[in-house]
């Protein structure tokens, strides 16, 4: 088993990267999802965070007070109060902190007179109303808020910064120039490392910072380390491991193990072109590592190399192709391999077999490291919808569908759409929207991508609070009040959730839309394969209600997966167990009322979670089959009505 | 409460400027892009104005200061829920928490800043310096040094991890002095 990676380089960077103006979304969900995973991370970045205005706060506030706000002492006992009210002479000298010498004694020439006005409307760029008080109009409180705005101001010019320093960022890269004479070139930056021990050879200096420059060696004599390239490509060596960044698209693996994978990135995504790896063969700007025996290019995947001491090389193709060429060979032997394939390129230039193919090498393969971070099993979408990122606990929170904005109270109220899908700005992009179904309405909108469904029952469109993620237990306080929202009061509603976890509340009628693509960013090399819940009614019995009735539906990119028309309390819990193919994008969770009233279509979506699965490891499930199991007697009713459109 | 007893000021001053240094820093920890600072401050002093009484103690005052300047932020995330924040809402409140738990964590940072800065090499101290001067701006900076913004941006974090190197290295040895302290049955 891996144990866990260290976090400390990857949050470094990232801060480092807020800190001087090159943070992107893409940082801001990596942080966010680092920050999530324990309190270490969190105690890092305070103390980092701290670090930085701590700086921001020592150099530039003896400055500011020297400007605004002379010695004290100075004019302690001078200053007099607002017209008609008493001065207040305030000694904060001795409570004052300042690193020595850094408090100019120097006197001001110009004595301060009194402020004849409260300064606060002046200096406020609040909407609040300002209290108007003997303090709050006195000098010393004007001047220490002063201080403090004009401390703001240093970070409107820090922020000018920022933007200037990112345009510079994302203009075309210049990281590379051929005459950068000794300027160090970076090209990539460490981001991930495990149980680390560098080489102790006492020539060799071990890197001291997470950006990674050309001509760097990396000796590791145990443990797990990533590169990630700008390119984007990813490399983890395997100590014992001896290699070298030789240009943007490669290195040198003189010793040991790595795993490479090419993300398209560059090329791609920005639109920049890479210059060819000076190792690679080929005339494109693939990614290549040489070794002493070969030079091994991607063609588009993620593969192993291995050199041996006796500077054998292995190179073994999870993904893809790649094209291993023998150096020192006069016919320039070369081979392509594929999924599974392996060759073994021997030192020995006189061997018969220098070359070896191994075809389908599923029997003995060669064992690599092919991730840092253990993947997740599930992702919870109560723990989404709360505002995480799947691997937590977090609750009682929710959405307002008629918004996208978050509640972070359950509000109690009854609502009525206006027939518009709403995007979700939050949540880390993983919930692409929510709406409001009303069948009178026609087509209704699914998701972001267009699609649309049809069938929705004609009904009063109106919902009964949030879209709301319920813990399995309610505490006492959310029941200590005249009227307890349903979700708290609802009965029997343990038969929903026999894991544990809790309940996605959806009232009729409101609908959620989970974003799968975003998923699949968010955590490489993995997939959401299926999604798992216990649906049904909760009961009202216990409110004196009479039971209502509501209709559950599931769609994958707006088709129809899961259909339950006129669900009743009684009919128990519904197991949903949906198929999700690779290369779907939404999946769809909606609640519509059955019998056109509104009370007591109390829906929910128990313990709802998306098992996770490795893209290489299963081949794809996009067989469209739709899986329903039910534990309750009741057959589902009035299956497909309507038709599913596929969006544009 | 629009009236306090000068005592009452006296004491409220000292607790505030004493504090508003780390006071800052949380905020600013919890808003890292800096915007909205002022407003989020601003009225975190006018709450403390309005309920501070004397029975605040140093102590506590960070504590409650804290938990003010918090809800603040909460407001001003709501009232401009159209910006994206850096920090979604649950790390927020899990860092609250951990600053709540642990509010003394590199609460002398100030200290151990200073004489880790003074361990600086002339030329790194006179970067940092300048860096952080009032409307200091990186790409100017590098202008002016004839360096590359990349390079100077490289040398800037360099200079920040040797100075988090220095405080973590100094604060555990405050820590361990502090420990030996507490066994030492003379003391």
């Amino acid at each position: 088993m891996i144990p866990e990676p260290d976090w400390t380089a990857e949050l470094e960077a990232l801060l480092e990267r807020l800190i001087d103006g090159e943070f992107d979304a893409a940082d801001r969900t990596r942080l966010n999802v680092l920050l999530t995973q324990g309190e270490a991370p969190r105690r890092y970045y305070r103390g980092y965070m701290r670090l930085h205005h701590g700086l921001e706060w020592r150099i530039s506030e003896p400055t500011l007070r020297q400007e605004l706000c002379p010695p004290q002492d100075q004019y302690m006992g001078q200053r007099p109060g607002m017209a008609g009210s008493p001065a207040i002479d305030v000694s904060v000298g001795e409570a004052v902190e300042l690193p020595s010498g850094q408090w100019s004694r120097t006197p001001n020439p110009e004595p301060r007179t009194p402020n004849p006005e409260p300064p606060f409307p002046v200096l406020s760029t609040t909407n609040y109303p300002l209290p108007t008080s003997d303090f709050v109009g006195s000098w010393a409180f004007s001047c220490m808020v002063a201080t403090v705005i004009m401390g703001v101001m240093l970070l409107v010019f820090w922020a000018m910064k920022v933007t200037q320093h990112q345009h510079i960022a994302e203009a075309p890269s210049q990281s590379v120039p051929s005459d950068v004479g000794s300027e160090m070139v970076f090209v990539g930056r460490i981001t991930g490392m495990v149980d680390v021990k560098w080489s102790d050879d006492p020539h060799y200096l071990p890197p001291l910072g997470a950006y990674v420059s050309l001509g760097r060696k990396y000796k590791l004599d145990s443990g797990l380390m990533e590169i990630t390239y700008d390119s984007g490509a990813k490399v983890i060596l395997e100590g014992p491991c001896t290699y070298e960044v030789e240009s943007e698209n490669g290195g040198y693996l003189a010793l040991g193990k790595l795993t490479a994978r090419v993300e398209k990135k560059r090329s791609e995504v920005r639109g920049q072109k890479s210059d060819p790896s000076p190792l690679s063969p080929l005339p494109s700007p693939l990614f290549s590592v040489r070794t002493p025996t070969a030079v091994v290019t991607d063609l588009g995947t993620e593969f192993g190399v291995e050199v041996s001491e006796e500077g054998t090389t292995t190179s073994h193709v999870f993904r893809g192709s790649v094209n291993v060429r023998v150096i020192g060979d006069g016919e320039q032997q070369g081979v392509v391999l594929h999924k599974n394939e392996s060759a073994r390129v021997q030192r020995d230039k006189d061997a018969e077999d220098r070359l070896v193919i191994m075809h389908d090498a599923v029997g003995n393969p060669p064992v690599f490291v092919r991730r840092l971070v253990h993947p997740p099993k599930v992702l919870d979408l109560l723990d989404i919808v709360a505002g995480g990122y799947g691997t937590r606990w977090d609750r009682e929170r929710g959405i307002d569908p008629t918004t996208g904005m978050e509640d972070p109270l359950f509000v109690m109220r009854y609502g009525r759409g206006d027939n518009r899908y709403r995007p979700v700005a939050f949540r880390g992009g993983l919930i692409d929207g929510v709406f409001v179904p009303d069948g009178r309405a026609g087509s209704v909108q699914l998701d972001s991508a267009g699609h649309t469904f049809d069938g929705f029952p004609y009904a009063n469109g109106t919902f009964h609070g949030s879209i709301w993620a319920r813990a399995a237990d309610v505490a006492p306080k959310r029941l200590d009040q005249r009227w307890p929202p349903w979700v708290y009061v609802m009965g029997r509603c343990e038969q929903f959730m026999p894991k544990g976890r809790g309940l996605l509340c959806l009232h009729a009628n409101v609908g959620i839309t989970f974003d799968l693509e975003a998923v699949r960013k968010m955590y490489p090399g993995e997939r959401p394969a299926r999604f798992q819940a216990v649906a049904g009614l909760g009961d009202c019995a216990k409110e004196n209600m009479e039971g209502g009735m509501a209709d559950l539906w599931v769609f994958v990119d707006g088709r129809l997966k899961l259909e339950r028309r006129q669900l009743r309390p009684r009919d128990g819990a519904v197991v949903v167990d949906v198929k999700l193919g690779l290369s779907d994008r939404f999946l769809t969770l909606v609640s519509t009322d059955g019998d056109n009233e509104s009370h007591g279509e109390w829906g929910v979506f128990g313990d709802p979670v998306l098992q996770m699965a490795s893209t290489e490891s299963e081949e794809s499930a996009d067989d469209g089959t739709e899986r329903v199991e039910t534990d309750s007697p009741s057959t589902p009713r009035n299956r497909k009505e309507g038709t599913a459109m596929n969006g544009p | 409460m629009d009236t306090m007893p000068p005592e009452n000021v006296d004491r409220f001053m000292k607790l505030l400027v004493g504090h508003q240094g780390r006071l800052y820093q949380y905020v600013r920890m919890l808003m890292p892009r800096g915007q909205d600072v002022d407003d989020v401050l601003q009225q975190t002093f006018l709450v403390m104005w309005k309920k501070f009484d004397e029975s605040y103690s140093e102590a506590s005052f960070y504590a409650w200061a804290t938990r003010i300047a918090y809800l603040e932020v909460l407001k001003i995330r709501d009232r401009k829920s159209r910006d994206v924040p850096v920090l979604d809402r649950a790390v927020l409140e899990q860092i609250a928490d951990d600053e709540a738990r642990e509010p003394e964590y590199l609460a002398n940072l100030k200290t151990f800043l200073e004489a880790c800065l003074d361990k600086l090499g002339p030329d790194d101290r006179e970067l940092i310096e300048r860096r952080y001067q009032p409307g200091a701006l990186v790409g100017a900076l590098a202008a002016e040094l004839g360096r590359p913004v990349n390079s100077v941006s490289k040398s800037l974090g360099r200079i920040r991890r040797t100075l988090w190197k220095c405080i973590n290295e100094a604060a555990a040895l405050e820590s361990a002095g502090a420990e030996r302290g507490r066994d030492d049955p003379r003391t």
